[in-house]
């Protein structure tokens, strides 16, 4: 009797015990963390290498970390021309470069060429940062200049765009940017940052 | 028979003191009792929050509720702008129908009348607003049945209750179930809240209809992944949701039974000396984020129980453009300002007004680009000491508003002379406050 008590008992302290364990399993591996899986066919190029998808041209200029003061300087400079505009379409938020606590803020300078000779579509959430373990990150916000905001807000870039444009992702503070990887071409274009 | 079964009851008998004795038989079923009550307990405490959470899904007969997602880097009194609002109706744990409004719902016709509070209206002057602007009052309790009886003059729908979550709710929830794929990208915990605000920034015509399709995918997406989600996630979830509901960025009206007994339901309670910092943005946008909140509190106990109280609310302002909040604090019913100072920049109060139960010092404040603003407020507190048995106590309250993700809270107690601390608790400097807390002191 004694023996069966004990364990009922402890079969419920167990169940407790691991689901506790469990929430504190879970609850401290963010499920955001997203493997990035790189398909069989992919074309690869290199920083300040421009490569097109028929449609789109790309090249990545850098990526660097809000904080530099001269990425601050142009993010500000292109939040306010977008802002401040007058007749725009669109009415972005200004959008600051602080990250949040245990976060930090990296922005890819991308040269974004329409080459299709007509409107392209275009969105940069196709836009993919991938860390040096394989992680994807995606973008948060984009800037440019005011004539291009309104293009790239309605995903429809005119036949003679041509812009850079400051892509805005948040990562966790200890990310270390490995490839930036066009997600919209297929196959995928992957730009490799060193 | 009498036995010893532990230590401590063995200790007790050596130091003459009394002790509870029975007999074995006695004992053997005391302690049958004890693990069947305990294994009750158990089971109840899981099954409490189970039955909740079906009536809340619509297990226990369909919940329409209206969904208000308050965005808290433009904070008002209640958490956040209205940015959208929505239906949900829910059956059995499905979404049975879902219908999102841009925040200028009924613009021309959804103006409501603003009922107070007398700081708000008296210092703009206005009794009326657009139903999504109509979050003035202190606290979602008191704005909730509100809002309940506006929107339905307003749209002709009814509601069964009202969820307002913010966007370190939508954070929060999404780093446990993970990123959910739309039409536009993947969206993350990490980037939701930015995706948010460049749609409703970019999404074309008044009824942003881009932004509440894609906050209908979200909503979608998020209520399947918390459906289709392991245990462990499943606990994880509850777990987070306790604490959102605790740091008052999930708040539900009325208050639902015993897991959300605490989800802003319920007026808060203020009691002995408070502090309630109630802040409204004034066009300045998606700054909150950006806008790094300090509460510096210094009290003076005098003898004869009542206090002298310097509270300074400073502003960090890291965003790179002006910050413009008009800024209530409410304190003590009684409570006299002496002076307001330490304004260095745009400045327009103080204003003094009461209400039921309080005092509230209200002030418009500027605050230029990567500065800092405050104001300090000087004041006397009548009778704010109480006898305990063993001494005098003082209790504080510093209440966080909702939607503030945190503030930095420095406070510190001086007893009247002669006087001797017999006990502290949270009086300090650089105390990270991320939901209500309490302070006391006793001393003789």
């Amino acid at each position: 009797m004694n023996a069966k008590r004990g364990a009922i008992i402890g079969i419920v302290v167990v169940c407790v015990v691991g689901a506790l364990a469990a929430v504190t399993f879970v609850s401290t591996s963010p499920a955001s963390d997203i493997v990035y899986r790189e398909p069989a066919s992919v074309v690869h190029a290199s920083l300040g290498q421009t490569t097109s998808d028929g449609k789109i041209a790309l090249r990545l200029n850098e990526v660097s970390d809000g904080s530099n003061p001269a990425t601050n300087s142009t993010w500000i400079s292109l939040n306010r021309e977008a802002h401040d505009a007058p007749n725009m379409p669109v009415l972005l938020y200004c959008c600051s470069l602080n990250p949040s606590p245990g976060e930090a803020n990296l922005v890819a300078n991308i040269t974004v060429t329409n080459v299709h000779n007509a409107t392209a579509p275009f969105s940069f959430g196709d836009v993919v940062l991938v860390s040096n373990d394989g992680k994807a990150y995606y973008p948060n916000y984009v800037v440019c200049g005011s004539s291009c905001t309104a293009q790239v807000a309605t995903k429809a870039l005119n036949a003679t765009f041509a812009s850079n444009l400051y892509v805005l992702f948040s990562v966790p503070e200890s990310m270390h940017p490995a490839k930036l990887v066009w997600t919209a071409s297929d196959p995928n274009i992957i730009i490799s940052l060193t | 028979m009498r036995i010893q079964q532990s230590p401590k009851l063995k200790l007790l008998q050596r130091e003459g003191m009394s002790c509870i004795t029975m007999d074995n038989r006695h004992s053997s079923r005391t302690r049958r009792y004890v693990a069947v009550a305990l294994i009750i307990v158990i089971i109840a405490l899981l099954l409490i929050p189970t039955i909740d959470a079906l009536s809340v899904a619509g297990f226990l007969g369909d919940k329409t509720y209206l969904l208000i997602l308050q965005d808290n880097s433009e904070i008002r009194s209640t958490g956040g702008l209205m940015t959208v609002m929505g239906v949900l109706t829910t059956h059995n744990g499905n979404i049975a129908s879902l219908e999102y409004y841009y925040w200028n719902l009924g613009q021309q016709t959804g103006i409501v009348a603003i009922d107070g509070p007398e700081s708000f209206t008296k210092f703009f002057g206005v009794n009326a607003a657009a139903i999504s602007d109509s979050n003035v009052q202190y606290d979602f309790a008191s704005f909730a049945p509100k809002m309940h009886s506006d929107f339905y003059n307003v749209t002709g729908k009814s509601v069964d209750g009202i969820v307002a979550i913010d966007l370190t709710a939508i954070e929060a929830v999404m780093n446990v179930t993970g990123p959910i794929t739309t039409s536009d990208g993947v969206i993350t915990s990490y980037n939701v809240a930015d995706r948010l605000h460049y749609y409703a920034g970019s999404a074309e015509r008044s009824d942003k209809t881009s932004l509440t399709s894609l906050l209908s995918t979200l909503t979608h997406d998020l209520f399947q992944q918390i459906r289709d989600a392991s245990v462990p996630q499943k606990l994880a979830l509850l777990g987070t949701l306790r604490t959102l509901e605790a740091e008052k960025h999930v708040l539900l009206y009325p208050s639902e039974g015993f897991l959300f007994r605490n989800a802003g339901g319920e007026p808060e309670t203020r009691s002995g000396d408070f502090i309630s910092t109630v802040d409204i943005t004034l066009g300045t946008a998606k700054a909150d984020f950006d806008i790094n909140r300090a509460i510096d509190y210094r009290v003076e106990l005098l003898a004869d129980g009542s206090a002298v109280a310097n509270l300074t609310i400073s502003y960090a302002n890291r965003n790179f453009w002006d910050y413009d909040v008009f800024s209530t604090t409410l304190v003590p019913p009684g409570a006299e300002l002496v002076a307001a100072h330490n304004v260095t920049h745009a400045f327009k109060g103080p204003q003094v007004t009461s209400g039921e139960g309080l005092t509230a010092f209200s002030s418009r404040l500027i605050v230029a680009a990567d500065a800092n603003g405050s104001v300090t407020y000087s004041y006397k507190i009548p009778n704010i000491v109480h006898d305990s048995g063993i001494g005098h106590r003082y209790d504080l309250t510093v209440l966080k508003q909702a939607g503030v993700v945190r503030y930095v809270l420095n406070v510190s107690v001086h007893l009247p002379p002669g006087a001797k601390a017999i006990s502290t608790e949270n009086v300090g400097s650089n105390m990270v406050l991320t939901e209500d807390a309490h302070i006391s002191v006793v001393y003789r």
